[in-house]
C-alpha cells in the first residue's frame, strides 16, 4: 500500500485550548477516506493542516516524496471549502481557467470545457458569476476548480452541508466517479454518517480532537469503540441495562453491543420482535415511521420505552424483544 | 514577492512618508526662527476652545450622519446611491470653499440677508460670539458625510447580526436600543474620526474668523516666522489628536465581518413616510450644499468675469491638478502597500498604526516637511523649491485615508478566497492579477478619488511647501480671500468646487455606487 498522507502525532493548540491531540492516521493512495466527528471536533483544522493552511503545534503530516513544503503542495492537493470559497468577480469559466496548469495536449478552452462538463455544470452557467448560481451549481463549480490543477489528493470540507438530500446523493456519486477516473485520494470531512457511508471505504472518527477509532466503514459501524463513536456512526437503539438484566429483553452472548452508563447501545438492525411471549412480553402501544426504520413504543406492567427497529411490529400486538448479531455489513 | 521583500517595501514606504514628521523633533537650523522670542505665549484658552468646538462638531456630525445613514442604508428610500453621493458633497468639497460658500449664503451681507433682511441677525450674532457656533456647524456639515459612511457601513452589517429577528421580536423602543448597542463601536469610531479631523482643521476657522488653536500654530509660523515656537505650540494639538486616534483604534478593535455567504439584506419599508423623508432630505441638501453653492456662483457677478478669473488662474489650475494627481497616485500606492503589510499584524496594532496618521493635522505635516527638507543635510534632497515636496507632503496627508479604504477592502475578503487561490496554484502576481486587484478595483479607485479631492483642496500643506511664484488653486483662493476682489475669490471657489466634485460624480456614474470609506 502506497501511503498518500500520514498524520503522525498531530497536535494543535489555539492558545491554551487543544483542538487536536496526538492524531495518528494514514491514507493510502487512491483511497476514499472519511473523517467524521461532531461540530468542534477539529475536523476542519486537521484538513487545513494537511492543506498547509495551518501548522500543527507538534507532530507532522508527511506526503510521498518531498511534497512536504506548502509551496510544493500547491496543485498537488486541492481543497473544496464548506462555503465553496468561490470568487465573486469571476465567471464559472474563469474560475477553472485561472487555476489550470500550463501544458497538456488539449487547448486551454478545451480543458476548461471538459472539466465543467465532467462536473455536469450546465453550459448556460459557464458565463455566470457565483452569485447567479444555485447551491448545487456552485458546488459543482467548486469541485471543477479543485480538480483543475489535477491534484492527487482532494480534500473536501463538508462540501454537501448546504445542498438537499437528492442532490447530495447525485454529487456523492459524481465525486466517487471522478475520484475513480483520476485515481484520486479523497479525504472527505463530514459530520453526516450517511454521506461518509455512501462515499468512503474507510473512516476515522474524531471526537474532541482525539482519533477515537478508524477502520473500514462497515467495521466501524458494526463495532464502534465506544458509545460516542456508536452515536456518530449510525442510528443506535439505547436499551436500559435493567431490562436486559431482568430478562425483559433477550440478549444472547454473541451480540456485540456498547455499554454507556446504564444503557446498552445496539443498531436498529439488531432488534427483532417475535410473537412468542413469555416472561419478556411487551404490548406495542405505538408505531411511527422514521424514514429508514420504525419506532415502536412498548409497554409492560411496570415500564414503557421506545425502540427503533427496521421491521415494525403490529400495533396492539404482544411481542418479545430480542437482540441478534449483525448478519450482514450495511456499508 | 516574498514576505521579507513585502515587509521591506512596506517599511520603506511608511518610513519615507513618516520621516518628515521626525523633522518636528530636529533642532532649529542656524539662522532660523527670526521671530523667536517675540511671539506671544501659547493661549491655552484657544486650545480648550478648539477641543470644545471639535467635540461639539463631531457629536453633531455623528447625529446628522447617523440619520442620513439610517435613511439611505436601512430603508427602501428610492435613489439611495445618488442621494448618498450628493450627501458626500460637504466632505469632498475643499473646507475653505465650503466655509466660504456658507459665508456668502448665511454670513453678513449674504444671500439670505438680501432675501430676508437683517432683522434676524442680531439675535443669532449674540449666540455666535467669537464665531464658535458657526464653526461648529460648518465643521459638522463637513464631517457628517464621513460619519454617514462609517455608520452606514455598520448599518449594512446589521442584517448579519440578527436585524431580521430583532425587527420581528422587539418593540420599537427595544429595537432602537438593540441597534444603538450594535452600532456603538461604529458611532464611537465616527465620533473620534470627526473629532480628530475637526481638531486639526485650519481652513474653516480661518475663513470664519474663529480664533482656534490651529490659527495660533499657523500665525507663529507665518506671521512671527518662528518655526520652533510653532512646533512647540503644535505639541498639545498633536497630543489631543493622538488621544483621539487611540480612542478611534480602540473603537474599531473588533474585526470587520468578511463578505461571502450572507443572508439577503432587509430594508425597512418607509411607506408613506417617504413623502416626508424625501422633502426633508432635499431641504437638508439644498440648505447646506445647494444654496451656498448658488450664493458662491452669484458672487462671481457675471460669466465674463468668472471666465476671466478662470483664465488668470490657469497656471495654478494646471499645477493643482498635476500635484493632486501625483499625490493621489502616491497615496493610493502607499496605502495599498502599507494596508497589505498591516494585514499580518495583530488587529489592535493594525488599527493603531492605521489610525495614527489620520490624527496628524495638515498644518503639522507641513511644518514637519519644512523642518525636515529645508535644512542643510549632508546630501541635497533637491526636493525643496519644486512640486515634488508638495506632492510628498500631500501624499503624507492623504495616504491614511487611502490606506483606510484599501485596508477595509482587504479585510472584507474572506480568507477562503486567498486560500483557494493558493491551493489552486495561483501565486504571486498571478494571484494579484486574477484576484486581489480586480476585487480591490473599486476600493483603489475610491482611495484615489478621496486622496485627490483632499489634495486638491488642501491649503495648510501647500502654503508651507510651495515655493514663491509656484502655487495651487486653493492657495490662490486663499490669497484672494485676503487681498483680492470678492468675485475672483468666488470664481476660484466655484472652480475648485467643480474640480473636487467631478471625480466623485464620475465614480458614481461609472461604477454606479457611492464612495466607500471606513
Amino acid at each position: 500500500m502506497n501511503v498518500c498522507v500520514a498524520f503522525i502525532g498531530v497536535t494543535k493548540y489555539y492558545g491554551s485550548q487543544a483542538v487536536l491531540r496526538d492524531v495518528t492516521w494514514t491514507l493510502a493512495e487512491g483511497e476514499l477516506a472519511g473523517l467524521i466527528g461532531p461540530s468542534g471536533a477539529g475536523k476542519t483544522t486537521l484538513l487545513r493542516i494537511v492543506a498547509g493552511l495551518e501548522r500543527c503545534t507538534s507532530g507532522r503530516v508527511t506526503f510521498p516524496g518531498d511534497e512536504t513544503t506548502s509551496r510544493r503542495r500547491r496543485g498537488w492537493l486541492s481543497l473544496v471549502f464548506q462555503d465553496h470559497g468561490l470568487w465573486p468577480h469571476l465567471t464559472a469559466w474563469q474560475h477553472v481557467e485561472c487555476v489550470l496548469p500550463r501544458g497538456g495536449n488539449e487547448t486551454r478552452p478545451a480543458r476548461v470545457e471538459r472539466l465543467l462538463s465532467e462536473v455536469r455544470l450546465p453550459a448556460d452557467c459557464w458565463r455566470r458569476r457565483p452569485a447567479e448560481l444555485s447551491g448545487g451549481e456552485a458546488q459543482r463549480l467548486a469541485l471543477a476548480r479543485a480538480l483543475a490543477p489535477e491534484p492527487r489528493l482532494l480534500l473536501l470540507d463538508e462540501p454537501l452541508a448546504q445542498v438537499d438530500v437528492p442532490l447530495r446523493g447525485e454529487l456523492l456519486a459524481m465525486i466517487r466517479r471522478l475520484a475513480g477516473q483520476r485515481h484520486l485520494t479523497v479525504l472527505y470531512v463530514t459530520h453526516s454518517w450517511s454521506e461518509a457511508q455512501d462515499l468512503c471505504r474507510r473512516v476515522a472518527v474524531l471526537v474532541a480532537g482525539r482519533l477515537r477509532q478508524e477502520g473500514p466503514t462497515a467495521d466501524v459501524f458494526a463495532n464502534p469503540a465506544d458509545a460516542e463513536v456508536a452515536r456518530l456512526t449510525g442510528p443506535v437503539v439505547e436499551i436500559p441495562g435493567a431490562l436486559i438484566e431482568a430478562g425483559q429483553v433477550a440478549a444472547p452472548a454473541d451480540v456485540r453491543a456498547v455499554r454507556d452508563d446504564d444503557a446498552v447501545l445496539v443498531r436498529p438492525h439488531q432488534v427483532r420482535f417475535s410473537a412468542a411471549c413469555g416472561r419478556n412480553c411487551w404490548e406495542v402501544v405505538g408505531v411511527r415511521p422514521l424514514g429508514c426504520g420504525w419506532q415502536a413504543t412498548l409497554r409492560s406492567e411496570n415500564s414503557e420505552w421506545s425502540v427503533q427497529a427496521t421491521a415494525p411490529p403490529d400495533l396492539g400486538a404482544s411481542v418479545a424483544v430480542e437482540l441478534v448479531p449483525l448478519q450482514s455489513e450495511p456499508g | 514577492m516574498s514576505s521579507v521583500c513585502r515587509n521591506l517595501v512596506a517599511i520603506l514606504v511608511a518610513g519615507a512618508l513618516l520621516l518628515p514628521l521626525a523633522g518636528l523633533g530636529l533642532p532649529e537650523p542656524p539662522g532660523g526662527g527670526l521671530g523667536a522670542g517675540q511671539a506671544p505665549p501659547v493661549d491655552w484658552g484657544n486650545l480648550f476652545a478648539s477641543l470644545f468646538v471639535a467635540a461639539a462638531s463631531a457629536a453633531l456630525a455623528v447625529a446628522v450622519g447617523g440619520a442620513l445613514a439610517a435613511l439611505l442604508v436601512l430603508t427602501d428610500f428610492p435613489g439611495r446611491t445618488l442621494w448618498s453621493t450628493l450627501c458626500l458633497t460637504p466632505f469632498v468639497t475643499p473646507p475653505a470653499v465650503w466655509a466660504l460658500g456658507q459665508v456668502y449664503c448665511y454670513g453678513p451681507g449674504g444671500t439670505l440677508e438680501l432675501l430676508l433682511g437683517d432683522g434676524w441677525r442680531s439675535t443669532l450674532a449674540r449666540c455666535n460670539a467669537g464665531h464658535y457656533v458657526s464653526t461648529i456647524l460648518v465643521l459638522a456639515q463637513i464631517h457628517s458625510p464621513l460619519a454617514m459612511l462609517v455608520l452606514g457601513r455598520g448599518m449594512a452589517q446589521l442584517h448579519r447580526v440578527g436585524l431580521e429577528s430583532a425587527v420581528l421580536c422587539l418593540t420599537r423602543l427595544r429595537l432602537a436600543a438593540w441597534a444603538a448597542r450594535a452600532l456603538r463601536s461604529y458611532g464611537l469610531s465616527a465620533f473620534f474620526l470627526s473629532f480628530a479631523l475637526a481638531l486639526g482643521n485650519f481652513a474653516v476657522p480661518h475663513v470664519l474668523q474663529c480664533r482656534l488653536y490651529t490659527i495660533d500654530v499657523y500665525t507663529r509660523m507665518a506671521n512671527w516666522l518662528d518655526p520652533a515656537g510653532s512646533v512647540r505650540a503644535a505639541g498639545p494639538l498633536l497630543l489631543a489628536a493622538a488621544v483621539a486616534v487611540a480612542m478611534l483604534a480602540w473603537a474599531e478593535r473588533r474585526p470587520v465581518l468578511p463578505l461571502g455567504v450572507t443572508p439577503p439584506r432587509l430594508r425597512l419599508r418607509l411607506g408613506r413616510w417617504r413623502w416626508v423623508c424625501g422633502p426633508v432630505l432635499f431641504a437638508f441638501i439644498a440648505g447646506t450644499s445647494l444654496l451656498p453653492m448658488l450664493a458662491t456662483l452669484q458672487e462671481c457677478r457675471s460669466l465674463p468675469l468668472f471666465l476671466q478669473a478662470l483664465r488668470e488662474a490657469a497656471p495654478e489650475t494646471d499645477s493643482s491638478l498635476r500635484i493632486a494627481a501625483g499625490a493621489a497616485a502616491a497615496a493610493t500606492l502607499a496605502g495599498l502597500v502599507v494596508a497589505a503589510w498591516l494585514t499580518v499584524l495583530p488587529r489592535w496594532a493594525k488599527q493603531l498604526l492605521a489610525a495614527a496618521p489620520l490624527g496628524v493635522p495638515g498644518l503639522i505635516v507641513g511644518l514637519g516637511c519644512v523642518r525636515f527638507y529645508h535644512r542643510n543635510w549632508p546630501c541635497d534632497w533637491a526636493l525643496f523649491g519644486g512640486s515634488a515636496v508638495v506632492v510628498l507632503g500631500l501624499a503624507l496627508r492623504t495616504w491614511p485615508f487611502a490606506q483606510r479604504v484599501v485596508a477595509h477592502g482587504l479585510e472584507q475578503m474572506p480568507s477562503a478566497w486567498h486560500e483557494a487561490a493558493e491551493l489552486g496554484g495561483l501565486t504571486g502576481w498571478r494571484r494579484r492579477g486574477w484576484l486581489t486587484f480586480p476585487l480591490l478595483r473599486n476600493d483603489l479607485l475610491a482611495a484615489a478619488v478621496i486622496a485627490f479631492v483632499l489634495a486638491v483642496g488642501d491649503v495648510e500643506i501647500s502654503q508651507m511647501l510651495c515655493a514663491p511664484g509656484q502655487g495651487t488653486l486653493a492657495l490662490r483662493l486663499f490669497t484672494f480671500l485676503h487681498f483680492g476682489p470678492t468675485h475672483v475669490a468666488a470664481s476660484l471657489a466655484a472652480l475648485l468646487w467643480g474640480v473636487a466634485i467631478t471625480p466623485v460624480l464620475l465614480y458614481y456614474l461609472l461604477l454606479d455606487r457611492c464612495l466607500p470609506m471606513a
